[in-house]
């Protein structure tokens, strides 16, 4: 319980010191923001399933997630022995983006949904001018809050739940801030630049980037991994 | 760990099997069918969240189907018994039809050719292709089921098909595999969403089962799914510690 206070309290030193304006009168941005359908279409089209290859998640498994600036022994105190997905709930953020499963970004007036394949994950990212709330509920997505920089997508997420994950059983403090740049480079690629702030876990902030691949795959329904009960509640050992 | 990659491979397995092309762009709609931001904005505003009153449910409507024998046997004494669970109580969605029947939220989101349904329960995720394509000629059944949709003025019909027989018409009771299910859906004034829905199922039932619902536009903005396995400590072992009390500052 007192972690948890100390984590909301340096979470909160961590929001006043980093990233825009936050409980702040709501902001206004330059160029179309997608506030409504005719802004909307002035935007990039990101239609289309996005997926991370495996190979990125290697990279990112092997170089950016090793090198985490973590406070010292943060990493093995916090790791769990079982990480989320194994126990069949979501990943959270920041973790969930780097999964190398798929995701779609549908854009309505005011709001960027991110559907993650995992969990599944439904990220809503208010893009309608408000600021973060006072007093935001913690979860596993976090509360995000996105602007267009021209043809980049610039999100700033906090209120994440501590039991949210980096990756691979690593848990977020519950002072995480992650400000994600992410842009359609060509074609074929999506890059999602990403910055972490993290009072409770990290010494410094924690900048890595991954690259997307657009699919011609449409997007399949997401596993639910409680999936494999027989009609009892019991684990069902059929063969498919 | 293991579990992880089991399900990611199968996961994987599954995108390479799908993306089979629909069969033919079958017909062509009057009026705008939301296929350009441009036509979606001449569609009528079903924005914010969208809740199904529990006391819909309390009231027993819809009135139970009309379920075919062997259905009518084995679901009939297994749903009294309670020898069946529900989905839910495994932590799965309800599949359609049944999800949509569940006093949470939606919330409807109309793209270029698509509108996408996210039920808070699951969470489930329904994609509607309003891009006027037909059914694929052999698509992977799901919980959610393949929706083709189209509009009718300002009314949204939506056809799925493709349901697998874990998905339930309502609690603990299994829908056959060839379930059909059509929804009419259309606002009736600004706070309220009514659907006509009309499920048809050759194997479980003997007849069309048709029932009504709506959905009233809420104030509270939508909250995260739950997710129902979220009641374990970091080793994986039931988590009995209670929350933490509120705090005074």
């Amino acid at each position: 319980m007192k972690r948890y206070r100390v984590a909301r309290f340096s979470g909160f030193m961590a929001l006043i010191a980093v990233g825009p304006p936050l409980f702040a009168a709501p902001t206004t941005w330059p160029g179309p923001q997608g506030n409504t359908y005719a802004s909307l279409e002035r935007l990039p089209d990101w239609s289309g399933t996005w997926a991370m290859p495996d190979r990125e998640r290697s990279d990112f498994l092997n170089s950016e997630a090793a090198a985490a600036p973590y406070l010292d022994g943060y990493a093995a105190r916090s790791k769990a022995p079982v990480a989320n997905p194994a126990l069949c709930i979501t990943t959270g953020m920041p973790g969930v983006m780097a999964v190398p499963l798929g995701f779609e970004f549908l854009f309505t007036p005011g709001r960027v949904t991110i559907l993650a394949e995992e969990g599944p994950t439904i990220r809503r990212v208010f893009t309608d001018g408000r600021a973060h709330s006072r007093d935001p509920d913690l979860t596993f997505a976090g509360e995000s809050i996105g602007h267009w920089e021209g043809n980049t997508l610039v999100i700033d997420t906090t209120a994440i739940r501590a039991k949210s994950e980096y990756f691979r059983g690593v848990k977020t403090s519950g002072a995480a801030h992650v400000v994600e740049r992410i842009s359609r480079v060509d074609r074929d690629h999506m890059l999602v630049d990403t910055v972490v702030n993290d009072s409770g876990a990290l010494s410094k902030p924690w900048h890595y980037s991954f690259t997307y691949v657009h699919s011609d795959t449409a997007f399949i329904e997401s596993y639910y991994c409680d999936d494999n009960r027989d009609a009892n509640g019991e684990p069902d050992l059929q063969p498919p | 760990m293991r579990r992880w990659f089991v399900t990611m491979l199968s996961a994987s397995l599954m995108m390479t099997r799908v993306g089979v092309a629909a069969t033919e762009v079958t017909s062509k709609w009057l009026g705008p069918q939301g296929d350009t931001y441009k036509a979606i904005a001449r569609l009528p505003d079903w924005s914010g969240t969208w809740a199904k009153p529990d006391h819909v449910t309390a009231k027993g409507d819809p009135r139970p189907p009309e379920f075919s024998p062997p259905f009518k046997s084995d679901y009939a004494p297994a749903l009294r018994a309670k020898t069946t669970k529900a989905n839910a109580e495994m932590c799965l969605p309800g599949g359609m039809p049944g999800i949509m029947g569940v006093p949470l939220g939606y919330e409807f989101l109309f793209t270029p050719g698509r509108v996408t349904i996210l039920v808070e329960e699951g969470p489930t995720i329904r994609r509607v292709y309003t891009d006027g394509r037909g059914h694929s000629t052999d698509p992977d059944p799901t919980f959610s089921g393949e929706s083709i949709g189209h509009w009718e003025g300002k009314t949204l019909v939506v056809d799925t098909t493709a349901i697998r027989p874990k998905a339930q018409f309502f609690m603990g009771t299994k829908t056959s595999g060839q379930t059909h299910v059509t929804e009419r859906m259309r606002l009736l004034d600004h706070d309220h969403l009514r659907i006509d829905t009309v499920v048809d199922d050759p194997v479980a039932l003997t007849m069309p089962w048709r029932y009504s619902w709506t959905y009233v536009r809420s104030k509270v903005p939508f909250q995260e799914s739950y997710y129902c396995d979220d009641d374990r400590d970091s080793n994986g072992e039931p988590n009995l510690e209670p929350p933490p009390r509120p705090t005074s500052h």
